[in-house]
């Protein structure tokens, strides 16, 4: 199971299953750590259905991208809103997938767009980070939804760096759209993220003023997306600003500054100068802040960054972690970090 | 609910007899009888003092309902956890005004008001965590005790109410609620939060104006939408009494039996009276209606007498029709009903993570489940799903408006704005699944025949089943069932009088007849003084056969025009005025009434079976012409523009054992 930067950065796990009773009325719409392609590359047979010719209201398979067709029925109902979209459309289908364990499963609808992704997701080599930013990365803006939001999910689980060079630039309105609405408050910290790839002026007042309004307002809903799209928009300026309006107010509180911490940890892996800067002030607001330690240690171990260990390491060896749970995930990170050294020497 | 036989069970004698009805019940005993220090007094004095005569007004000592009272049961307000954190600000008592015909200022900014006012309203905010919202408004010293709350506070009045809601979403979804910040059922907050309610309700009930009941949503299993509606007989005396019922455990359960055991509970420590009413059955995934050898919900327990039972004293209503779909039938399982397929939500459970298959369908919706309780009561000797028909809209904006050109959604981010044409309501990433926002429907409202506005009469009249759900219109619907109606009664003014004294109403039963004949059915629709024309009125059989399984039929029994049914039975479309572009429509087809005697051509007085009505209006624009009209903006593809409204009544059960 993956889990990467933007997922993280969310800060929430709003995942519906672990709503209380009380949450009748959905308030908001769980962004799942597998896409659609996990879910076709994960399964044994991936089908396209339609409605069967001698019974309209249960699917049948009209192709098989992978597997079959030896395969139990397809158990699901054809819903009556699909149907009309399937009898409208007659080149769409709906995509299903199936596992031996977990049996079958249905998906989005598919239209010829979507068809010829899951084909080349099936044939493609999409295993590095790389190859998945490169190939997901433009569909965010695909005019298909269930496009676009397979790009979200898979651009929440790369590391920054590879998010960084995706060559997307997401439209300010449609951010200001997404960050207006609760519902999609899962989402919204993927487009921030490549909102602040954007090298537009107006773009960067936007995300400035964002910025101050966080601040001024100790906000901490996707501050930490926030401040990583400042860092990569100001450089060593917007470090300044964190520093003078995060690290060096002591009113802050732990849970800012631990999203000031992700957004620092999404820059540390750099290998530019401000990556020394990065890590200088995540270095800082680790000793500052040792209860952020064990968050940021996780965010670290989650992308396989070891750029920190060594820093860890001393905070350990100083005995400035104090707690317990802390302690035990730092020591991972730093074990997984020496290990990670072993493997890569010649 | 209370067993108690109420004076509308002999209601066909009393209309046959009106002068007596008039007399004191101790009067009315045996001759003879002494009764005080006027002396004895025998049944010629009495007729001497008092004629059996009929009185000059026809209307004098009339006691039978003489007009639908229309409601909503089901109405969410800033007070339920869900709709205050989706942006409701509303109050109870802002939703009585507005349901009393007030103008008022929704929550999103905006003026409303009713087009005429409701009779009544069931202010059914969820019980678990009730009152969050305003008590975090109040700023609460304990709320303000604990930083959290003290920070969701101050954004609230820094306007940072938007980020506030974002964080107090995460923090329920990831269940990292803040512990002082839980309105637990046994805390004075919660107390305060109920009292607060029920004041609203009391301050707002008007009897023989306006009714404004006490109630609760108790919300168990919210995927799969296994949740009731608890309504209340009784005034603030008694329901302060006893806190509401919730889900979470130790104080709450998530079991509808443990729901019926705190509804005992309640009338035996206040000598109350409540029912409750479940909703949504399509968004169960198979679980809201069990059949023979079924499951409980949420239990491995199959059903069984103890279950039927219960489930049959509770819950003598079903709220069949609402915003999140209709519920009367599918056409999977009804294909010869080509009017089965209205405003249907057939994805998946209520988050639409878990896609449907057709062998869930017969356990979520009504007219099924109609024939699975014949099936049940051959085997238990109750029919646990003997249940009468309302809509409700459960809006959860504080705002029972369902109109179609005034329908202000069902979340309070859905209220009139150009973007609800376009908006996704749900999704999921893992099934695909997606509900937009121009799918919720603009449904329904509760039709009551009660004798009177009170709290009484009409919750009395929801336990002997007469009523009828409607989708949003206000259409009037008159259903008898008997063995004496002829044709000639439909040429009557007042059916009510021969329906109620030759027959049942709605929600009655019919034993037998002693000469083996079929039952017949007086039915009489008169269309919303303001809405639209009807198209037709049709009786739906189900029956239990002999083998055990059960069939059902559809049968038109009047309509508009001289339309003739077609080689295949079935009656031409009534035609089509709607004008899109405009959301425009004329009455220029269709019958401002329809009235029809009708006798069960198929009948077999073996057979188990129950009729309902079902009474179509002609086609008219749906609230998504009227917001593309008003917004001037461009539907998606397949967004359904028109629809035909409709009512349907509570059965009436022919019983071949009675």
């Amino acid at each position: 199971m993956r889990q990467g930067l933007a997922a993280i950065l969310t800060s929430f796990a709003l995942v519906a299953a672990a709503t209380p009773s009380v949450q009748a009325c959905v308030a908001c719409i769980a962004m799942p750590r597998d896409s659609l392609a996990d879910n076709v590359s994960e399964a044994e047979v991936v089908a396209l259905l339609r409605p069967r010719p001698d019974d309209p209201f249960r699917n049948a398979p009209v192709t098989f991208l992978r597997g079959g067709p030896n395969v139990p029925e397809v158990p699901f109902l054809v819903s009556r809103d699909r149907a009309a979209a399937l009898a409208v459309n007659q080149d769409e289908a709906v995509v299903a997938t199936w596992t031996a364990a977990g049996g079958w499963m249905i998906h989005d609808l598919a239209g010829t767009e979507m068809k010829s992704i899951l084909r080349d997701v099936l044939s493609r080599d999409l295993s590095s980070p790389q190859a998945r930013g490169e190939f997901f990365g433009p569909l965010v803006l695909s005019a298909d939804p269930a496009l676009s939001r397979m790009a979200m999910i898979e651009i929440s689980t790369l590391p920054y760096p590879v998010i960084r060079e995706i060559p997307v630039r997401v439209p300010r309105q449609d951010v200001a759209k997404l960050i207006s609405d609760p519902l999609w408050a899962d989402w919204a910290p993927v487009m921030i993220l490549l909102f602040g790839l954007s090298e537009g002026a107006g773009d960067k007042a936007f995300v400035r003023h964002a910025a101050d309004a966080m601040a001024e307002n100790s906000r901490t809903v996707h501050l930490a997306a926030w401040a990583t799209a400042l860092i990569e928009m100001d450089g060593d300026e917007g470090i300044a600003w964190l520093r003078d309006n995060y690290l060096g107010n002591p009113e802050r509180s732990l849970l800012e500054l631990r999203e000031i911490g992700f957004a620092l940890a999404s820059h540390a892996a750099r290998d530019d100068a401000l990556g020394a800067v990065v890590r200088d002030t995540l270095a800082e607001l680790a000793a500052a802040q040792p209860a952020i330690a064990g968050a940021l240690a996780k965010v670290l171990l989650d992308r396989e960054d070891w750029s920190l260990a060594p820093d860890f390491k001393l905070w350990l060896d100083d005995g400035l972690i104090a707690l317990p749970e802390d302690e035990f995930v730092i020591t991972n990170y730093v074990l997984l970090a020496a290990a990670s050294r072993m493997e890569s020497l010649p | 609910m209370q067993q108690r036989f109420r004076s509308l069970l002999g209601l066909s004698s009393l209309a046959m007899s009106a002068a007596l009805a008039a007399v004191p019940p101790l009067m009315a005993q045996e001759s003879g009888t002494h009764i005080g220090d006027v002396g004895d007094i025998t049944q010629s004095d009495l007729a001497r003092v008092l004629p059996e005569q009929k009185a000059y007004s026809p209307a004098v000592n009339r006691n039978f309902p003489t007009r639908p009272l229309f409601g909503d049961t089901h109405l969410h307000t800033a007070v339920s956890l869900d709709a205050g954190t989706a942006g409701a600000r509303l109050t109870p008592a802002d939703a009585y005004r507005f349901a009393r015909g007030e103008r008022i200022i929704a929550s999103s900014g905006q003026p409303v008001q009713l087009s005429r006012p409701l009779d009544f309203l069931v202010v059914a905010d969820h019980s678990d965590n009730m009152g969050f919202f305003p008590t975090l408004f109040s700023g609460d010293p304990a709320f303000l005790a604990d930083p959290t709350g003290r920070r969701w506070y101050d954004m609230m009045n820094s306007g940072q109410g938007m980020d506030a809601t974002f964080e107090i979403i995460a923090a329920v979804s990831a269940n990292a609620f803040p512990p002082a910040l839980s309105i637990s059922p046994d805390s004075d907050l919660f107390k305060s939060v109920w009292n607060e309610n029920i004041d609203a309700a009391e301050t707002h009930n008007q009897p023989g104006t306006f009714t404004a009941f006490i109630g609760y949503e108790w919300t168990s299993q919210a995927a799969y939408n296994i949740h009731r509606n608890v309504i209340y007989r009784d005034g603030g005396d008694l329901a302060r009494q006893v806190m509401p019922f919730t889900v979470s455990p130790p104080l709450g359960s998530p079991r509808d039996t443990d729901l019926w055991k705190w509804m005992e509970a309640y009338e035996a420590t206040t000598g109350g009276d409540v029912l409750a009413i479940a909703h949504n059955g399509n968004v169960s995934n198979g679980l809201m209606f069990p059949g023979i050898d079924g499951v409980q919900p949420f239990t491995d327990l199959t059903v069984d007498q103890a279950y039927v039972d219960a489930r049959a004293r509770w819950e003598p209503l079903y709220e069949v029709t609402q915003m999140k779909g209709d519920g009367e039938a599918h056409p999977f399982l009804s294909p010869n009903d080509e009017f089965a397929d209205f405003e249907t939500w057939d994805k998946g459970n209520l988050n639409v993570s878990e896609a449907k298959t057709p062998e869930m369908l017969p356990h979520e919706y009504a007219r099924s489940a109609l024939q699975l309780g014949l099936q049940l009561e051959q085997q238990f000797g109750t029919n646990p799903y003997q249940f009468g028909m309302i809509g409700s809209t459960d809006a959860h904006t504080g705002l029972a408006a369902v109109e179609e050109d005034n329908f202000w959604g069902k979340v309070t981010p859905m209220e009139p704005n150009a973007d609800r044409l376009t908006n996704t309501f749900l999704y999921d990433a893992n099934t695909g699944l997606t509900v937009m926002e121009w799918e919720v429907s603009s449904a329904g409202y509760a039709a009551v025949w009660a004798t009177e506005n009170t709290r009484e009469a009409i919750f009395d009249a929801m336990e002997r089943r007469e009523t009828y759900a409607t989708t949003g219109t206000r259409m009037a619907v008159r259903f008898f069932g008997g063995y004496d109606f002829a044709p000639e009664d439909a040429n009557s003014r007042n059916p009510a009088v021969i329906g109620y004294s030759q027959g049942v109403p709605m929600g009655g039963e019919l034993g037998p007849d002693p000469q083996g004949r079929a039952p017949t059915f007086l039915v009489a629709a008169l269309r919303d003084p303001i809405g639209a024309n009807l198209d037709r009125y049709q009786i739906v059989k189900g029956w239990l056969n002999a083998d055990g399984t059960t069939s059902e039929q559809v049968y038109d029994v009047a309509w508009s025009g001289d339309r003739v049914p077609g080689a295949d039975g079935k009656l031409p479309p009534v035609g089509n005025t709607v004008d899109i572009a405009t959301a425009s429509w004329t009455n220029t087809i269709g019958a401002p009434e329809l009235i029809a005697v009708w006798t069960d051509p198929d009948f077999d007085p073996a057979q188990s079976a129950f009729y309902y009505g079902r009474v179509l209006e002609i086609p008219t624009p749906r609230w998504t012409a009227y917001d593309a009209a008003y917004f001037g903006n461009e539907p998606l593809p397949g967004t359904v523009m028109e629809l035909q409204e409709r009512a349907y009544t509570s059965p009436i059960w022919y019983k071949p054992g009675n």
